[in-house]
Formats: C-alpha cells, structure tokens, sequence
C-alpha cells in the first residue's frame, strides 16, 4: 500500500484534484512511565493508515465512536498535530513532509473549528479581539481593514455589530459557534476541520449552525471536513462519509450507502444503534447494536480491528488485516466477510 | 403475581412548582407541572436544556440546587405526598423508594470506594443487612446489569472501568434496593451510540422484569421514540403536550413538539431540504411571558399567543397540550372561547 516515493497527488478522470488528500496516515501518541527517568512502554494507536480525499467544494464526513482517531485526523489536517508518518496533500503540498515554519503561512487556508463554544473562546478577549487576532497574527491589512473584516464576518455569521465590543460570556451557545466559525472564517480559508461542531448546542439550535454552515460553503466554495459522533449530523451535512473504528478507516461512501447499503458489520451495528425519532421504525430495528466494548488502542486486537466484537468474525479475521475494496462508485468497506458482495474490481 | 386490580400510579406530580431564588431574581424552572406514572410504566419527560425537566426530577427526590425550593403542589409516591416530609424522612426515601441514575458515571461514583462498596451502601443503609448477604446481593445485582466477571469487579474502583460498565455500576447502585420509581436523567448521553444501546436495552429488561415506573429525562427524540410509553414535552417550565409515544409522534399538535421535530437531521430520511431552525432563545424564566412561552419563537402565532395561556388539557382522549393554533386541526382549538 505504501509507496515511498514522494506523494503525488491523485488526477481523477475529470482531471480535477482533490482540494484534500490524506494518505497513510498514522499517528502514535507514546504511553510512558516514571516521572524521572521517563521510558515509553507502548504506544496508543491512535490512527493507523487512514486515507482518503476530499473533492474542492466537497464535504466530507468522518464519524465514529470515542477513541476511533477521527479528531486527531481533523488535527493533523489543521497541522495541529504532526503525523508519525504518512502524507497530508493540501492543494497538491504535502504539509507532513513540511516543518512548521513552513507550515505556518499555509494555515490560514485550513481552519479549525471546534467542539465546545465555552471553552474555545478566551473568556478574557472581547469578540473583535478574537476575531482580529487571525488577521493580526498572518500580518493581513491595516487595523482599519482588520475591523472592517470583523463586521464583514459578524454579518456572515448572522450576529449584531454590537457583538463586537463583547465578551464570549455574554452569547450563548448557538451565538458563540457562530463566533466560532466566523474566526475559522477569518482568514479566507479553503478548508474548515470542524469537530463536532453541533454536539454541545440544543436541538433548536443546531439546525440554526448546520444551516448558516451549509450556506456559507456555498458563499465561500468552503470544503469542509466534519467530525462528529453524530452519523445524523454528518449525514444531513456530507456529500462522502467515512466510518472510522479503533484508527481505521472501515468503510467509505455516500450517506445513502452508509446508511442503507452498509457493508461492513461495524456500519451496520452503528447505523442500528442511532435512535430515530419514529417509534415505529425503532421498534421495527432487527439490527442489533455491536456487543462488547471498544478494545483499547494502545494494545489493538491483530488483524481486523473490529473482530473482538464483530458477529461474522472467523479465524482469517485476527491473521490478516483486511484492505478497502469497492462495493460500488465510491463505496469501500475493509471486511473479510462483508454484508454484500464486493463488486467486480474494475481498472483499478 | 397475581392479577392486580388497575394499579395505583407509582408517581403523581399535581401542579408544582419549584422555584430557584438567586441573589437578585427568582427562576421559575418549574413552573405547574402535573406528572402521573404507573407501575411498569416508562414516561419519557423530553426538552431543551434549561427547560426545568432535570429540576423536576430533582424535586422527586428532594435534591434542589442551593435556592432550590418546592413552592406548590404535591408529588405522590406510592400515595403519599413526599413534599411536606422532614430531610430524615425522605433520606429513607431516597435510594429505596426513588433512586435517580445521572448522566455521568464518573461523576456520580465516589473515586474513593470499590463499587461493591457504593453498591452495597444502600442495602446498609436501608435493610440493615449485614456484610456477607450485602455481598450477596451485590452480586446478583451486578449479574443482573450484565457486569462481566462480577466477583472479579467488585473490589474494582470506579477508574478501573470503562464509561458503559461504570453505568452499568450506577444502574446497580440504584436499583439494589429495589424501589418502584427509578429516574433515568439522561442515562446514555454520555456514551457512545452502541454502548447508549445496550444500556437502554437494560434499562427497559429490568423494569419489566421488577415492574419499575421509570421517569427517563432526555433531550433526544429518538431515545424518546424507542424506550417511553407515554412522553411529555417541557418547554420553559411547563409541560406543553403530553400523549402516547406513538400518538405524539404520528399526531403531535404543539407547534414546539413539531418544531423541535422538525429541526432534527433525520438518518432515514432524504437530505435535501433544509432543515427547520426555531429562530431566537427560550425566555428567561426569572420573568417569563404571562401567554405562551412559545410565542415569540413560533411560526404560528397570532395575537392571542402573546395575550393568553392556552389551557393545558385533554383536547383528545390521552392526548393533553396548550396550544392556540394547534399543528392538523382544522379549527384552532380555542376559535370558539374568542
């Protein structure tokens, strides 16, 4: 699978390129011990080879449960975190290969935002601080152009000029992801990494950002890459969804093959775990949520990571690790022993 | 048993009203609740944060917030009205009578003691048990919530275990005792989805099995939909609609029930209108409108909605909510009275 040749962005048929291309990507926190003499005793895996590429203008979702390495992608993507190896192609560059330095003035096109509007927001900076301090920091325009922005961001994000001489404590939550996403917004960015950008808003009020999310990629051609435990969330919102469990990636396609058409066993398990607000369809469910717990990172079981819980697991499952085949245009899945019949492998 | 003669509610909520005093203005979080639930039962109590749902329950067990008081009405456990007693009497309440599961397991578990401890303090504290039968029943209550292994994890501390098994030690500590009324405040909220499902799968096993009520507090529409028999819908304070699950799913009238509905990104459903987005923030409730608390977030609303408060009532057989232009009825249902 690997290559070690350096990376070359993938032409697809149309010639277009993948606005994001991740390839390989691994990332391997150290477990230590002794607060002395420091000696690492294992390593938590946190992702381990995951790929996948996301189309200018496209959104794609990442969903999983706790643990499965889909906010550490989100961070590597943003640079946040450094890959233990792998390739992160943003327009074609590869910024794993980079050092900060010259990471640094790539920032300003990849964005972050993030899950809890409490605790990004420095509770100290009134809101034309915050949002003044990207600008500040990439050295872009005048003080004068720099407030201008910030009004310019407020209306986008649908908030009063008033917000600006105000402190995070005084919004609530809805209005603090909207300052949020106006300072991910800030600096004109290709990409925004949302990560959970709707987990710790109200019901009423999610809608609200989902929405003002989806028309200001359109405003903005912003591609998007969206986090969430949330399959519904990510659904509503991505064009491709992958499912990641235990740092893997274990199936990628649409929503409509995700949610109907799911190959692999943890997909299906997932999709039949998420309560629908329809008490006939939830007491007409067959799929029977995964047993079992998540195992641990630090020591994943051998094989396919998912077999420790897995209903269709056999003895091939734990001695070899099975690789991503199709199922359909854009539809993968990583089984052994997968719900429908993989389809022909065509010029691949 | 035997046949019983129709079954006395477990909990009777008449009117209440809980009020949390702040050092300058008072929040009516309760605002007139009126609650019933039977033996066996599961009354899903759903709402936005804020809405009072977690402080209704909390009056159930007596357990407010500093300010916190019960101002009005009456709550009846087995019959008998849990308001006027002294903290003496209602700590023999608490954990026999009603138990309450919270939403994090973390938090609810003392660090400090193995779970066989905490399990067993209420067996102590209530049956006067001594420590062998206490350790006894431990373990069969531990079975009983699918604890793997139980005699291995009993000497186990809380940081020991995983999110979905320390749950599973919070259901254990609050049904040990066996009490009829068992309130599930956002029992899965912190749990991933397939651990959310076992741990509800669990939940509705062991009340029919020990023929709990269970008041199950949540914000989720779809936990709602799979595990409640009957829901009632919270809104700043007060209840808004109330009917059979299916009936408030199929047939809900309060245009906040349809709203909250409709601002739902549905899994099994087509994406590609946009979704419904209730403008603006619940009232404050140290001062709330006198009309329709919904008023101004409504699509519907006309001029009585922000002049006079729908009568909360059984406009259908089982089917009760205060709403003036109610959602697929013809005729607004208070055309007449204008």
């Amino acid at each position: 699978m690997s290559v070690s040749a350096a990376p070359q962005p993938a032409a697809t048929a149309e010639g277009a390129r993948p606005y994001l291309e991740v390839r390989d990507l691994v990332k391997e926190f150290p477990v230590t011990k002794g607060a002395v003499m420091r000696r690492r005793i294992g390593s938590v895996h946190a992702v381990s080879g995951v790929s996948f590429s996301v189309m200018p203008g496209e959104t794609f979702g990442l969903v999983g449960e706790s643990g499965c390495g889909k906010t550490t992608t989100g961070r590597m993507i943003v640079a946040l975190e450094r890959p233990t190896s792998g390739a992160i192609l943003i327009d074609g560059e590869d910024i794993a290969a980079m050092s900060m330095r010259r990471v640094r003035p790539r920032r300003r096109h990849m964005q972050m935002m993030f899950q809890d509007p409490y605790a990004s927001l420095d509770p100290r900076m009134r809101v034309s601080t915050i949002l003044r301090e990207p600008l500040a920091i990439q050295r872009i325009g005048t003080r004068e152009e720099q407030f201008n922005r910030v009004r310019e961001l407020l209306n986008d994000v649908g908030l009063a000029r008033a917000a600006m001489d105000r402190y995070p404590h005084e919004f609530s939550g809805g209005q603090r992801q909207r300052i949020g996403l106006a300072r991910a917004l800030a600096l004109q960015p290709k990409l925004i990494v949302a990560d959970e950008p709707v987990s710790a808003l109200d019901v009423s009020i999610r809608s609200q950002i989902l929405n003002l999310m989806n028309r200001l990629q359109e405003k903005y051609s912003l591609t998007y890459v969206i986090i969430s435990h949330d399959l519904s969330v990510v659904k509503y919102m991505a064009d491709r969804i992958g499912v990641m469990y235990l740092g893997k990636m274990v199936e990628i396609g649409s929503g409509e093959d995700i949610y109907r058409r799911p190959a692999h066993p943890y997909t299906h398990g997932l999709v039949g775990a998420i309560p629908i607000p329809d008490p006939d369809v939830e007491r007409s469910k067959d799929a029977a949520a995964p047993r079992g717990e998540i195992p641990s990172a630090i020591n994943p079981p051998s094989g396919c990571r998912f077999r420790t819980r897995c209903p269709r697991a056999q003895a091939l499952c734990a001695e070899v690790e099975p690789p991503l085949r199709p199922f359909g245009p854009g539809h993968e899945a990583a089984c052994h022993y997968p719900l429908r019949p993989p389809s022909e492998p065509a010029a691949a | 048993m035997d046949e019983r003669t129709p079954a006395a509610n477990v909990l009777e909520i008449d009117g209440l009203k809980t009020y949390i005093r702040l050092s300058r203005s008072t929040v009516r979080a309760v605002d007139g609740v009126s609650l019933h639930i039977a033996p066996g039962e599961t009354l899903g109590l759903v709402g936005e944060s804020g809405c009072g749902k977690t402080i209704t329950g909390m009056s159930v067990m007596k357990l407010l917030p500093p300010g916190g008081r019960i101002v009005e009405g009456t709550i009846k456990l087995n019959g008998r009205d849990i308001v006027p007693l002294p903290d003496k009497t209602m700590r023999e309440v608490r954990g026999n009578v009603v138990s309450v599961i919270f939403q994090d397991p973390m938090t609810s578990l003392n660090p400090t003691m193995t779970i066989g401890d905490q399990i067993g303090e209420a067996l102590r504290i209530h049956r006067e048990v001594g420590d062998k039968e206490a350790r006894e029943r431990v373990l069969d209550v531990l079975g009983l919530v699918g604890m793997p292994r139980p005699a291995e994890r009993i000497n186990d501390y809380p940081h020991q275990l995983s999110g979905g098994l320390r749950q599973r030690c919070v259901i254990a500590m609050a049904l040990v005792c066996e009490p009829s009324l068992v309130i599930a405040d956002e029992p899965t909220t912190a749990l991933d989805v397939t651990i959310q499902s076992q741990i509800l799968d669990l939940l509705d096993e062991l009340r029919r099995r020990l023929r709990m009520a269970v008041l199950l507090i949540t914000h989720d529409m779809g936990v709602i939909a799979g595990r409640a028999d009957r829901v009632a819908v919270m809104y700043a304070g007060k209840i808004v609609e109330e009917a059979s699950t299916r009936t408030l799913f199929k047939r809900m009238r309060h245009r906040y029930t349809e709203a909250l509905v409709e601002a739902i990104p549905r899994l099994d459903q087509e994406t590609s209108a946009e979704l419904y987005s209730i403008p603006g923030l619940p009232p404050d409730l140290a001062n709330p409108p006198e009309a329709c608390r919904f008023a101004a977030r409504c699509r519907f609303d006309t001029e009585i909605c922000h002049n006079e408060y729908p009568a909360f009532s059984e406009h259908e057989p089982g089917h009760l909510y205060a709403c003036h232009h109610p959602a697929g009825v013809d005729e607004p249902v208070e055309a007449a009275a204008q």
